[in-house]
């Protein structure tokens, strides 16, 4: 089992490489002189030579990202241009926000999804199957960052119950959390209620009623140990999606986390800050995904058995 | 052979579904009993309603689509049709219990085969965790596992020791019923042999009354003592081993017989019978097996044959052994 | 949808390989229609998405471009829902309705535009690497495998932040974080008819192997391509209103959705209705494709709805 972890952990690393570089090649794209946005438009000619120098931003393109790597590995993300401060102490102030959302939103997806979907499956099309699936169908096509807008109408301004953003209390989290794990609960409670009902098809629901298992623990206990692979792999896929979604989200909350950071970075051409924000949501989601792989190995023995 | 109330009584069950397609009438009117360490062979071809037969003695019809429309299933005495819910899982894996088709898909992938054994022990008997945990390993052993091999799981086993298992879960509790439906259809020839062999020693040990549900006749001369022939969702001819074997009645079963490749004369042609089986959704009239009966006359088109009687433990639905029905098997109708 | 393919006992003509093909295409197509039709929420989609469909084909005949859906009329700002304008003015006097009207048009315009290059750069990828195989296809494969650990919002998010927000680099954006997609689809496709029998017998008739598995890919991966694009389009509308909505995609005073929603935001307070109704449009597009790809998914796989 820690072969297993420790096998996936190193093919980790090449995605992370092969990440980095892609975003790498994408932000090299960005036209405009570095030099030129942090020095101003006042400076001279070898000011602007002289920065560039001392950047290596004059070096080819693999010496560049060569750098960058072991600058990552050293824990140096670079200095924003803006501020000049250190990247990575910017983004390590605003990622315990961020994953504070991320964490709290897919826990409020899967708590309310799974329940749901379990229960549309046993009760395959009565009411509740056809309201909870089709709130699900909306769910998944409103935009998050409308929902956010509409929930901050309904609870914030209308019914004054709950801030409409900001940071810090509970309360403040609640507005939030939904938003982002709305299209992600609809996702799972869709996933759950397919792959349970076609759980309760198989041959060994049926073996197990007939040792006279009751209905109600046949689906807990035989059915659940076998729904839970599709639920992870949704809600590790979706995790990409959350992801996604808090950049836009934060913005819509004012949450001070590592989404807004990267939004207002992008407006101020902030290269480095933009880069070092992409990568740290990407790795993010690498291990969430790794993650993910390792909860497989033990809910399923079938896949267990691959890496023994 | 009786002695006072059978173990197991089905009167006049009927099964429908219902589907989009329309009404399947899957089982009509069946009625049989077994006794006490006696085994009842149920033979048909598929699609005859031999399984959904079994499923209604456990109570298991899926429903919907499935629907028990009438009928009554007697275990000692006790019709099981007036249990609750509650008092149904009461009864199986304990008094009733059933040994499915497939092996392959019969059990839990994610669960060890010693938990799914001894969940149904501490179900029924109310043991602890330790004593069933004995109880299960004792159970493999019983069925030719090492008990160690309680830890693994379905697939570390191959299709013969699934359904070894999947025997050791259904006799776990001492059944005074066993259905077992095809257990041996899905396994190699050779393991047929011995699982047949285990069933029949197991059979011996608890005497316990058993169903044995299949289309091999050379199963059914193996362990049965009686033989219930269905066809369309009917019993068409039941008998004793001896009365089936030797003495069949009914041209459907003269037909199986017919289409058995007999090793003794080679040089015969093997006489399949013509035709399919009667799509459940439509019915023919009259006798359901006149469209294939080489026999057929006017009467078997528009009227039902009734349960004959040829001796105590022997009937037959057919026309021709009806009184005052005026159809005789004497020779094969002209028309083709 | 696996097809039963011809034996291999003997060897079709290509002449009869055609004709068979044709004959058991037009009836499967005549099934699936048949099937669709008699789902009520994919006709609900198809309907939906005809409306949207005709709105956007018809939106310069409604409202004039320049003079209803661009230029300010101060005369007329942020009016309530009336029957003059249904949904309300803008706060630069704009008819809402008009300019979702119009908006329809940007959104299928992305959807259909990036769906369309990501499928047919993923789908080439994914045949050629199948094909192939070999060195360029695990090759290929790592590479796609690494475009999918990149969420896709972040991904256009790169994209557009490096090539400057407009609706092509948008489009751009979103149809290469969709590449790996149908590269997948398409490469799986394309080993599962490699290995087939019936490729092997006709081989084995002299016909030339790429021709066949070219000639098998695009019947045998079409169902789930087509379900693949719809879902597709789908998170591209909501994907393109996203960067939209935080300034990274098109810009106003265009009438798409995502930003008629981001200046509407600024008057929440009062004026809600300008934060609603952008909002319905892109759930009910969204909605339409979702439910189209649902239906499509059960009729072109009969198996998986009971």
């Amino acid at each position: 089992m820690y072969k297993y972890i420790l096998k996936r952990l190193l093919t980790l690393i090449p995605v992370i490489l092969g990440v980095i570089l892609i975003i790498f090649l994408i932000m090299d794209l960005t036209p405009g002189d570095p030099a030129r946005l942090v020095l101003g438009n006042m400076a001279s000619e070898e000011a602007l030579e002289s920065f560039r120098q001392e950047q290596g931003l004059n070096d080819p393109l693999p010496i560049r990202y060569g750098r960058y790597v072991l600058n990552i590995c050293r824990g140096d993300l670079g200095a924003s241009y803006k501020t000049g401060r250190s990247v990575l102490t910017e983004l390590l102030d605003r990622f315990p926000a961020s994953m504070l959302l991320a964490a709290s939103s897919i826990m409020f997806a899967l708590v309310i999804s799974v329940p749901l979907g379990i229960v549309s499956a046993v009760k395959q099309n009565s009411i509740f199957d056809n309201v909870s699936m089709v709130v699900a169908l909306l769910g998944i096509a409103m935009p998050a960052f409308w929902l956010g807008l509409i929930v901050i109408i309904a609870f914030s301004l209308n019914l004054n119950w709950l801030p409409s953003g900001g940071y810090g209390t509970f309360k403040h989290l609640i507005l939030p959390t939904f938003t982002v794990g709305a299209s992600c609960a609809a996702n799972i409670a869709r996933i759950t209620r397919s792959s349970m009902l076609e759980i309760i098809r198989q041959d060994y629901m049926r073996t197990a009623r007939a040792k006279g298992v009751s209905k109600m623990t046949v689906i807990l206990h035989h059915g659940m140990r076998n729904c839970w692979i599709p639920i992870i792999t949704v809600a590790g896929l979706q995790f990409g999606t959350l992801l996604g979604g808090i950049v836009i989200i934060e913005n819509v909350f004012a949450w001070p986390g590592v989404g807004n950071f990267l939004l207002t970075s992008i407006t101020s051409k902030d290269t480095p800050c933009v880069l070092g924000a992409i990568v740290l949501f990407t790795v993010v989601f690498s291990v969430v995904n790794l993650v993910v792989d390792i909860i497989y190995a033990f809910v399923d023995p079938r896949i267990k058995a691959q890496y023994k | 052979m009786s002695n006072g109330i059978p173990e197991l009584k089905v009167e006049n069950l009927v099964v429908h579904y219902r589907t989009e397609d329309g009404l399947v009438r899957a089982v009509n009117d069946v009625s049989f009993e077994v006794q006490r360490g006696a085994t009842m062979g149920l033979v048909g071809e598929t699609g005859a309603g031999k399984t959904t037969t079994a499923l209604a003695m456990m109570r298991l019809i899926p429903s919907p689509p499935g629907e028990m429309v009438s009928g009554r299933i007697l275990f000692a005495g006790k019709d099981i049709m007036e249990y609750s819910e509650k008092e149904m899982d009461k009864v199986r894996g304990d008094t009733v219990s059933m040994v499915f088709q497939d092996p392959m898909t019969s059990l839990n992938p994610v669960l060890t085969v010693g938990e799914q054994i001894a969940e149904v022990i501490m179900l029924h008997q109310h043991l602890s965790r330790e004593e069933a945990r004995r109880k299960t390993c004792e159970m493999l052993e019983l069925v030719g596992i090492p008990g160690a091999r309680a830890e693994e799981y379905p697939h570390q086993f191959s299709g013969g020791m699934k359904q070894r298992v999947v025997i050791a879960i259904a006799l776990a509790c001492n059944p005074q019923i066993l259905i077992a439906d095809e257990p041996t259809t899905a396994l190699d020839v050779t393991i047929q042999a011995q699982v047949l062999e285990m069933m029949r020693g197991l059979k011996k040990q608890f005497s316990t009354a058993m169903i044995l549900i299949t289309h091999d006749l050379g199963v059914v001369a193996d362990i049965c003592d009686m033989v219930a022939i269905m066809y369309a969702g009917r019993i068409i001819e039941y008998g004793t081993l001896a009365d089936i074997f030797d003495d069949f009645k009914h041209p459907y079963t003269e037909g199986l017989f017919g289409s058995l490749p007999n090793l003794q004369k080679r040089h015969e042609k093997l006489k399949p019978i013509k035709g399919l089986m009667p799509d459940p959704c439509s019915l023919p009239e009259g006798c359901y097996f006149h469209p294939r009966c080489k026999y057929a006359t006017d009467a078997c088109r528009k009227i039902r044959p009734e349960r004959t009687y040829l001796s105590e433990n022997h009937y037959v639905e057919c026309l021709a052994y009806q009184e005052g029905s005026g159809v005789t098997l004497g020779e094969e109708a002209s028309h083709e | 949808m696996k097809q039963s393919k011809t034996s291999g006992l003997f060897s079709p003509t290509q002449a009869e390989l055609d004709i068979l093909a044709k004959y058991k295409k037009r009836s499967e197509l005549g099934e699936i229609w048949r099937r669709l039709r008699k789902n009520k929420a994919a006709v609900l989609g198809l309907v939906l998405l005809f409306i949207i469909f005709m709105s956007a084909l018809f939106a310069d005949v409604l409202y004039d471009y320049e003079t209803e859906v661009v230029l300010p009329n101060y005369s007329s700002t942020l009016i309530a829902p009336c029957l003059e304008h249904p949904l309300g003015t803008d706060e630069l006097g704009r008819d809402v309705l008009a300019r979702i009207v119009h908006g329809s048009r940007l959104s299928l315009e992305i959807a259909l535009l990036s769906t369309a290059i990501s499928l047919s750069v993923g789908g080439i990828i994914g045949a050629y690497a199948g094909y192939i195989g070999g060195r360029f296809d695990s090759v290929m494969m790592r590479i796609m495998d690494i475009f999918l650990a990149i969420p896709n919002m972040l991904l256009a998010l790169a994209i557009v932040a490096a090539l400057g927000p407009n609706l092509m680099n948008l489009i751009i954006a979103i149809a290469i974080s969709d590449i790996p997609r149908f590269a997948r689809i398409l490469r799986s496709t394309v080993l599962s008819i490699k290995d087939n029998d019936f490729v092997e017998a006709a081989r084995a008739a002299g016909a030339k192997r790429s021709t066949i598995v070219f000639r098998e890919v695009i019947p045998n991966c079409l169902a789930p391509l087509i379900v693949q694009a719809s879902i597709v389009m789908a998170a591209a509308i909501i994907l393109a209103a996203g960067l939209s909505f935080i300034g990274l995609g098109v810009q106003p005073p265009a009438p798409e959705w995502g930003a008629m929603l981001s200046s509407g935001r600024a008057y929440i307070r009062d004026y809600q209705y300008l934060v609603l109704f952008p909002g319905l449009a892109i759930v009910i597009t969204v909605l339409a494709f979702n439910l189209l790809g649902d239906g499509l998914r059960d009729a072109l796989d009969p198996r998986l709805k009971q």
